[in-house]
């Protein structure tokens, strides 16, 4: 997506090897869009209610990517960098997706077995039911 | 020979084309990267694997308008340290020192939202290992909290450390009058500390975190019913403070035990402070006295132990009656005691999600915190008019860590203030 979207207002084009001069950039328009995105996710999150949390969960969560974008893009400079910048980052961006994908097989697995108190009291499937539940924490 | 003729290459240049400083700070960038990276995921994975995670707000005290207020202010602060990397590239060190004073009252405003959101978490307890996750938990905080707010276990270990000294007997002497004075508030409470410990059940009263509120209120109200009694006996004529303790009387005498109300409740807590303060122990049943009957005229202070009076008798004596005008200010503290204390609702998952809310933003936090220090060296130079063009990598290496900063951020506040998978 780096090479897809819109490009605020890049008076120069970029050289690959040369460093510190990059081009200018209309750093007012990233700074709107981040205020805008940071307002959509709030939106979501107003709007969203309890009825749609993978929905909310999934727009909260794209948002926050494009703005990670518009930061390392443009803020960090990311975009003119030279090449050195797929060295540098591609093993850290390995390492980091490695754990991820070490920890995949967890995501959503239980925790707890059936018969802890924090099982019981909320019981993840229908058939679970039938454990005598204490009642549930009541909060105001 | 021919080697000195040939064409002058490009000179061969080793290693990536940026300032070693750079590069050092995309390296540590990199390894950043990696450790925010295992938080978030660990995060993810025990949530998504706590059905019933702790995801509304006013259970876990937080506020979304506050995340949404801090991303603003650090997305301020990135467009305020990138114009200062901006200035120092156009030699304008004037204005880069300001930019970057921006960026730092902007990181203090941070700062102070974020001590904000944190008052809230340590006011309400919403800190790993303390949050009661069941009834029964909840129970038994109760109880530890009341013990703790009463200081007793304190008093008792000084008692005994005290005991075993000599010659610090005007001091044994004070603790155990501390202690003397707190006896009442212990006893009030004891049948909450029975629950706690099992005794209750053990005994086959089954008790739920419902009853358990109920009596706490009901602790509280005797202690507001008695203060009230005892306070005004206080007035300057006899006459009314004698009415008064036979209402005291007449409030044990006229409710039903059954009924247990905070009146009756009260004003056994006051006769308990006679018994304790008396040299004998008053037991007799007692009948409320007529009203508008004359009081009895010098009633025995201190009766011998082998003829016991009875607590009429006794509340009508002066010395009764100067020993109810001094208990108000103990019931007093004793109810300032007993508001310090409340009864925590259990939280399922509270103390892990406690543990990764304070990990994830304690450590972004203490990233803030540094790079804070880093803009104080900014502006100091700059104040000292010694920033110069030697600094520019300084300054867009300062810029490059706050981004990241930033970054980090951005994903912190959906994850953690909005996100409401898995709960």
């Amino acid at each position: 997506m780096s090479e897809s979207h819109t490009t605020p207002e890049v008076t120069h084009t970029h050289d690959d090897d040369g460093h510190a001069e990059h081009p200018h950039i209309n750093y007012m328009l990233i700074f709107y869009a981040l205020c805008v995105l940071t307002v959509l996710s709030v939106l979501a999150d107003v709007l969203g209610g309890d009825k749609s949390k993978v929905m909310v969960g999934l727009i909260v969560l794209t948002v926050a990517t494009f703005k990670a974008m518009f930061v390392m893009l443009y803020f960090m400079h990311i975009r003119f960098e030279g090449k050195w910048k797929y060295a540098l980052l591609a093993p850290t961006m390995i390492l980091a997706l490695a754990l991820i994908v070490a920890l995949a097989p967890d995501i959503g697995s239980e925790y707890y077995m059936r018969s802890t108190p924090q099982a019981i009291a909320h019981p993840r499937h229908s058939d679970d039911a039938a454990i005598p539940a204490t009642h549930l924490p009541k909060h105001h | 020979m021919s080697h000195s003729h040939a064409p002058t290459a490009a000179p061969l240049r080793m290693g990536v084309l940026i300032p070693n400083g750079k590069l050092a700070m995309w390296l540590f960038l990199g390894t950043e990267i990696m450790f925010f990276t295992a938080f978030i995921g660990t995060y993810i994975v025990l949530r998504l694997g706590s059905p019933g995670w702790p995801a509304d707000p006013e259970i876990t005290h937080i506020r979304v308008w506050a995340g949404g207020v801090n991303t603003f202010v650090l997305i301020c602060s990135s467009v305020s340290v990138v114009l200062a990397h901006e200035a120092m590239n156009l030699r304008n060190y004037r204005k880069a020192t300001n930019l970057i004073l921006v960026t730092l009252v902007l990181s203090c405003v941070f700062l102070g939202i974020k001590t904000y959101e944190y008052s809230g978490k340590f006011q309400h307890d919403i800190l790993p290992g303390h949050i009661p996750e069941t009834d029964q938990q909840a129970i038994v905080k109760l109880s530890r909290q009341l013990e703790t707010a009463t200081n007793l276990p304190v008093l008792r270990q000084r008692e005994r450390d005290l005991k075993a000294g000599t010659g610090k007997d005007k001091l044994l002497g004070d603790v155990r009058e501390q202690i003397a004075k707190l006896a009442p508030l212990e006893t009030a409470c004891r049948p909450i500390k029975d629950i706690a410990s099992g005794k209750a059940a053990a005994e086959g009263h089954q008790t739920t975190l419902y009853d358990i509120q109920e009596q706490f209120a009901g602790v509280k109200g005797s202690y507001v019913a008695a203060h009230e009694h005892a306070e005004k006996t206080t007035e300057p004529s006899s006459l009314d403070a004698m009415a008064r303790l036979r209402d005291v009387v007449a409030a044990i005498a006229s409710t039903k035990p059954e009924e247990d109300t905070s009146t009756r409740k009260g004003a056994e807590l006051l006769k308990g402070y006679f018994e304790s303060k008396l040299p004998t122990p008053v037991a007799d049943p007692v009948t409320p006295a007529q009203p508008g009957a004359p009081v009895p005229a010098a009633a025995p202070a201190s009766p011998t132990a082998s003829e016991p009076v009875s607590w009429q008798q006794v509340s009508a004596s002066e010395e009764a009656r100067k020993l109810l005008a001094a208990s108000a200010p103990i019931l007093e503290s004793h109810h300032q005691i007993l508001e310090t204390v409340e009864v925590s609702h259990p939280i399922l998952y509270g103390n892990i999600f406690a543990s990764s809310y304070f990990l994830m933003t304690g450590f972004h936090t203490l990233h803030v915190i540094i790079g804070m220090f880093m803009f104080g060296i900014i502006i100091w130079l700059g104040m000292s008019n010694r920033l110069g063009d030697q600094h520019a990598v300084l300054v867009e290496n300062c810029g490059l860590y706050w981004h990241f900063v930033d970054l980090v951020w951005i994903f912190l506040f959906p994850l953690i203030y909005i996100v409401q998978l898995g709960s």
